[in-house]
């Protein structure tokens, strides 16, 4: 009889918590949808171009800070969270948050961002992609991406292509700020064209500058400034270069005349600078995203320190 | 003896009946806190939608908007218009299809000396522990399903799980339905090929069964919104099959066809700094008791010639709490170490039954620690420590145990592996209730693996 009350207490305790918490819950839960438009995008520099086109309409955070490879962001609880309050969530697609991002968008019990939904936007969906595998592919070429070379985000074409999807997106979800939302698109898309044309005599010496990078995530911007690339520190995604790969690309640097590496700053640098000094090149660190390095705050300041980087000192 | 037997299902049947209602109570009214928000919510849109009726001419006017934006775009030079584009690849709504495999080349020092996991190497001998097929794909806009098929040491195919998780369920809420590991504990719910040693710690298997707590089942589960931490509470219920013959006591999976398994668990998460994180689980769970001989002359206590044992059939409560600890900074640049600390204990309760007409109750328990060390982009150190029979009964004996593992991934799809174990404690034997005190001995074992995976397999949870 004694351990029947003490059951019933037991009992009485769970159901308590259980009660407490369910209170507790009910208490800070957003009363009713805020005002804001809450946008989550995989990288920064998408949260500053919803934050162009959104306005103060909208309050835009990253999972993934600028300082990670965005290949291999863990997928902590707290990123739930995030997702679990998005009304939209931007990711970069072609397969670079593959590692991480599913089981967010699954876990975060949002219906309204998961796949196929409207507050799911897949950001490469209107980028003319590059490095799509022509032929038969498997993963003796290394960790590849099977639809295209997703680091597309940093020449202003691919940005303003990328904030016009944003901004009609914003519209769908939210159709009161459509009126808002277009003009904020075309503010920003004409400053876009401003910049463009400043950025690109800024680089004029550049062009045609032979060049080596980390992995292959300057493609595009190689593309947009017209810069030749020759060769890769990895001699395959996601594969370290073993001694006899880094000592045919010395040759090859020293034969060709490249005096430029690229690298984006979370990749360790020891063996990109023991190259570069055997070829008497230099070792470029590239901010690849938004917050990558101290004062990159927005799209525009990331392309700024990119062409202040990449123009000979 | 009647009475004995059916006073236990009578309390049981209450308990259950409360517990069940306790839930279902909060479930009710976490909805009914959640609908009063959606009415709100609901509310404000009406009264948007008042004070701006939708009407065709606002339609017109929105869609030439979005032809003029589209114009609009088009007109700078910075931006391209957007125009159909050539297909990426192949489309296919074939599921993602993956395989991964594990070799093990190795030796026990004593085969039968201790309890193994369904997916360790089973004895002394170059094996093929494990071959997983997995095919994972969205089902509809509601579900998604998640098959993984399992061959461990080439004894049949078996379904490790197959279920199917809700994608639109409002309210914060999940529903997973199949056959699905548990939410109990953390290293309950993973496959091998997350596991940082050759073989799963002893505890699970000792307690649950050589599969763990794996069965048909359904699970809801609730992320608890408006807090400013991670806190997904769960329920879940089971049909556990009952125990092997001459296997260790299960906790679950007794009791006939119709009785079932609960499991209720809460799992918080706390990012303490970028680089360090928290993950803690509680959790709970009540069954009933499931063991067997195959000869029921040859052992002793037997409750019945069909080789059910006196421990068969038992109301019991499992209690187990898990934390996971990781340091991994965020930028590899400056390292690629990282430190994941891993501590799981369960303890197990049989509040009261009788054996030899002695009113009896029996508490086992047992624990795991596990330090992984990334000590190089491509090389982590693990140790851990297992601890049996803490306390010890007659169904988990002191049983304390040492293992290191060398992992070297060659790429992110494959691995090599080097483990070494050293056990000491009672060798299992079932039914040692008769008090005779059995062997304490000491085993090795020493182990090469090598894991592979192909095709596309989903990402794992932290």
């Amino acid at each position: 009889m004694r351990r029947r009350q003490r059951l019933v207490n037991r009992g009485i305790v769970v159901g308590g918590v259980l009660g407490l918490l369910v209170v507790a819950a009910a208490a800070f839960a957003p009363r009713a949808a805020e005002a804001k438009v809450r946008v989550v995008t995989t990288i920064e520099t998408f949260a500053d171009l919803a934050r162009q086109v959104g306005g103060d309409r909208v309050e835009a955070r990253a999972l993934a800070r600028g300082t990670m490879d965005p290949h291999f962001v863990e997928s902590k609880p707290n990123l739930v969270l995030e997702l679990n309050r998005a009304d939209l969530l931007v990711h970069v697609g072609l397969e670079l948050e593959i590692g991480w991002l599913p089981p967010l968008v699954l876990g975060s019990r949002n219906p309204k961002i998961q796949l196929g939904q409207p507050g799911n936007l897949d950001a490469s969906a209107q980028i003319p992609v590059q490095d799509v595998p022509a032929t038969k592919i498997d993963r003796s070429l290394g960790d590849i991406h099977p639809q295209g070379n997703p680091h597309y985000w940093i020449p202003p074409g691919n940005a303003g292509i990328v904030a016009r999807e944003i901004a009609e997106r914003l519209a769908a979800i939210d159709p009161a700020g459509a009126a808002a939302y277009k003009a904020n698109l075309e503010r920003f898309t004409a400053e876009l064209g401003r910049r463009r044309v400043e950025w690109e005599k800024r680089a004029a010496p550049v062009r045609g500058m032979k060049v080596v990078t980390y992995h292959r995530s300057w493609s595009y911007v190689s593309g947009w400034l017209g810069l030749q690339e020759v060769g890769t520190v990895e001699p395959k995604p996601g594969i370290p270069a073993p001694p006899s790969h880094i000592a045919q690309l010395i040759g090859l640097m020293r034969k060709d005349g490249v005096k430029v590496i690229l690298m984006e700053s979370f990749y360790p640098r020891n063996t990109v600078e023991l190259i570069a000094q055997k070829a008497g090149a230099r070792a470029v660190v590239l901010p690849s995203d938004v917050g990558a390095a101290p004062g990159i705050s927005g799209y525009f300041q990331l392309v700024d320190a990119v062409l202040q980087k990449l123009l000979p000192p | 003896m009647t009475a004995m037997t059916t006073r236990p299902h009578r309390r049981t049947s209450v308990r259950r009946t409360r517990w069940a209602l306790a839930a279902g109570l909060a479930l009710v009214a976490a909805l009914a806190g959640r609908g009063e928000a959606f009415a709100a919510e609901a509310g404000k849109r009406t009264e948007e939608e008042g004070s701006a009726p939708v009407d065709e001419a606002e339609i017109a006017r929105a869609l030439q908007a979005d032809r003029t934006a589209g114009a609009t775009a088009t007109a700078p030079p910075a931006v391209p218009a957007p125009a159909p584009l050539p297909p990426r690849g192949f489309q296919s709504l074939n599921p993602d299809v993956s395989g991964i495999v594990d070799f093990a080349a190795g030796w026990f020092s004593d085969d039968d000396g201790t309890i193994k996991s369904g997916d360790d190497p089973q004895s002394t001998g170059i094996k093929v522990q494990e071959v997983e097929l997995a095919f994972q794909q969205v089902v509809d806009p509601y579900f998604r399903a998640d098959i993984y098929l399992t061959i461990p040491n080439l004894s049949g195919i078996e379904v490790e799980e197959a279920l199917l998780t809700t994608t639109q369920l409002p309210a914060n809420l999940q529903l997973k339905a199949g056959i699905f590991r548990a939410g109990l504990g953390r290293q309950n719910t993973q496959h091998l090929h997350l596991q940082d040693f050759s073989r799963r710690p002893a505890l699970n298997a000792a307690l649950l069964g050589v599969d763990g707590l794996r069965a048909p089942g359904f699970e809801a589960s609730w992320l608890v919104p408006g807090l400013p931490f991670y806190l997904v509470l769960a329920g879940s219920a089971f049909s556990v099959e009952s125990a092997e013959p001459d296997q260790p006591l299960q906790t679950f999976g007794g009791g006939g066809r119709a009785s079932l398994t609960y499991v209720g668990s809460a799992r918080a998460f706390f990012p303490v700094s970028d680089a360090t994180s928290i993950y803690v689980g509680l959790s709970y769970a009540r069954g009933k008791t499931s063991q067997s001989v195959s000869d029921p002359s040859a052992a002793r206590p037997v409750a019945d010639g069909a080789g059910h044992t006196l421990y068969d059939g038992l109301g019991d409560n499992l209690y187990g709490a898990d934390l996971y600890v990781k340091w991994k900074p965020v930028n590899q640049a400056d390292t690629y170490a990282s430190v994941a600390w891993q501590t799981e204990y369960f303890l197990r309760q049989i509040p009261s039954f009788s054996l030899g007409g002695e009113a009896r109750r029996q508490t086992e328990g047992g624990l795991y620690s596990q330090v992984v060390v990334q000590t190089a982009r491509r090389l982590y150190v693990g140790v851990r420590g297992e601890l049996l029979g803490a306390p010890a009964g007659d169904n988990l004996r002191r049983e304390v145990a040492g293992a290191a593992s060398v992992t070297w991934a060659l790429s992110e799809f494959s691995r090599l592996r080097l483990y070494g174990e050293v056990r000491r404690g009672h060798r299992f034997l079932p039914l040692e209730a008769t008090g005779a005190s059995p062997d304490r001995r000491t085993a090795q074992a020493l182990f090469l693996q090598l894991e592979a995976a192909i095709g596309a397999h989903g990402a794992h949870p932290f």
